[in-house]
């Protein structure tokens, strides 16, 4: 997490592989970061789901196009996982037909059916009403239980960041750099209990210390 | 179409009876200016008795809306790709784009003498003509969308694993549909703006022919026939246009 502005953005598109870096190299795992692929999937601030085909076309497209799936296979998966995320019933709805929080829930499943290493969430709840965004965070959460899929989440909001983080990695500072890491060592699932618990609290302060301290911050910046 | 008729109710007749029965008064008066303008009576009878009956006028029909749809067909067949190359290539662009934008601003109407010059036949200079209306319209709108294509689509494509060919097919295609329905309702009107200018100047048939006619031969109910029937007739490509439009686009619906 870190101020709006920060690079937040640019950073993940650059480990995405959709922007290329002014100077040095990105790696994940000793592996450069070359081109876009679908090890690394990316989930936008604003939806980017293709409006002109169907939530079950969108959800395929990835396997058909890339080839790994068959056609029927494909299909099958794509309904399963729709039906797994609550939208069996919507498959040949189009996106502008659904909900904020369905159409997130959609380009996970279009994200997640190719199996990626590393899912890059930018700010994906942003502009969702209070208690969708609570449900998703939710959602995600339980998902993320079950897959234990490495995931990349942005934020620009302290609480979505304890309720859904593990490590924190603040950036701020001009030029932008991580400027900390802090572990959260909260258990999960992260119960109303757990969210006023003393060390939650104190993970807090040490974020928000982290967020506002003058050396990282950016003028004019907002966190 | 219900929505199309629905406009017209109670209200809208006000309007249209007010103006009847003004242009009827102002007729029968011969005010100023109307001396050679019939009025509306004597504009139904002589359709009633000369032109409903009339293969003539009924040809005139067909001979425009064979021009209109011949330049509006060929301008979307020549636009759509060349506005999709404009967009997609960047050396095609660059060699291109120039000369698109010097002759884009040359008015249909202008290349009438030139067209007569150079096509063998007449029909054919008009056809031309009722194209270059709607071509640049389409070939700017396409153009202006596949440069508007939200990056987000295509890098998400690109992720996937999509060819560069899965990408223009159903990635850039389908993004630039909304702006070939923009050029098409855009391009029908200009392309009948066009034809009945060009039947004036350079054609002995077709409706715009017929209005003009009637003004040769100080003929006023030919002239009223002849506009109200232009109206019609592109009233009736914009539904035909429209409708085309919505089953291009299910996701809108």
């Amino acid at each position: 997490m870190g101020p709006s502005g920060c690079g937040k953005t640019t950073l993940a598109c650059m480990l995405a592989g959709y922007v290329a870096p002014d100077a040095g190299t990105l790696a994940i795992d000793g592996r450069p970061i070359t081109a876009a692929g679908p090890d690394r999937l990316m989930v936008f601030q604003e939806t980017a789901l293709w409006h002109w085909m169907t939530v079950l076309d969108n959800v395929m497209f990835g396997p058909r196009a890339a080839g790994t799936l068959r056609g029927g296979e494909a299909r099958r998966k794509a309904l399963e996982l729709l039906e797994r995320f609550g939208l069996g019933e919507f498959k040949d709805r189009y996106p502008n037909q659904l909900s904020g929080g369905m159409r997130r829930r959609v380009e996970l499943a279009q994200a997640l059916i190719n199996n990626p290493r590393l899912m890059i969430l930018d700010e994906p709840f942003r502009g969702l009403d209070v208690m969708t965004r609570g449900l998703m965070q939710e959602y995600y959460l339980k998902l993320f239980a079950e897959s234990r899929m490495t995931t990349l989440f942005i934020s620009s909001e302290l609480e979505e960041t304890l309720v859904m983080g593990e490590r924190v990695l603040v950036m701020g500072g001009a030029p932008a750099r991580i400027a900390r890491s802090i572990d959260v060592r909260l258990p999960f699932p992260r119960t109303p209990q757990v969210l006023a618990s003393e060390r939650y609290l104190e993970t807090k302060r040490e974020l928000m210390a982290a967020l506002y301290s003058p050396g990282h911050r950016i003028e004019g910046g907002s966190a | 179409m219900k929505r199309l008729f629905r406009r017209l109710d109670w209200r809208g007749a006000v309007s249209i009876a007010a103006f009847v029965i003004l242009w009827t008064l102002l007729a029968r008066l011969k005010a100023p200016g109307f001396a050679e303008i019939p009025d509306p009576a004597a504009v139904g009878r002589a359709f009633w008795q000369k032109y409903l009956p009339s293969a003539a006028y009924w040809n005139s029909w067909v001979v425009s809306f064979e021009r209109v749809t011949y330049g509006f067909l060929l301008a979307q067949l020549f636009g759509i790709p060349l506005g999709l190359l404009l967009g997609t290539r960047k050396l095609f662009n660059e060699v291109v784009f120039p000369l698109v934008e010097l002759l884009r601003p040359i008015p249909p109407l202008a290349w009438v003498p030139l067209s007569i010059l150079f096509w063998p036949t007449s029909e054919l200079s008009i056809v031309f003509i009722t194209f270059i209306g709607p071509f640049f319209i389409i070939v700017i709108n396409v153009h202006d969308a596949v440069r508007g294509i939200r990056k987000e689509h295509l890098w998400l494509a690109r992720s996937l694993g999509a060819s560069r060919e899965t990408i223009f097919r159903r990635i850039i295609l389908p993004s630039v549909i909304p702006a070939i329905a923009v050029g098409m309702t855009l391009g029908i009107a200009v392309a009948w703006n066009v034809v009945i200018a060009a039947e004036m100047i350079a054609s002995d048939a077709g409706l715009g022919r017929l209005t003009w006619e009637g003004y040769v031969s100080h003929t006023g109910t030919t002239v009223i026939i002849g506009m109200i029937s232009i109206g019609l007739a592109g009233y009736l490509s914009t539904l035909i246009v429209a409708w085309a439009e919505r089953r291009m686009m299910p996701w809108q619906r």
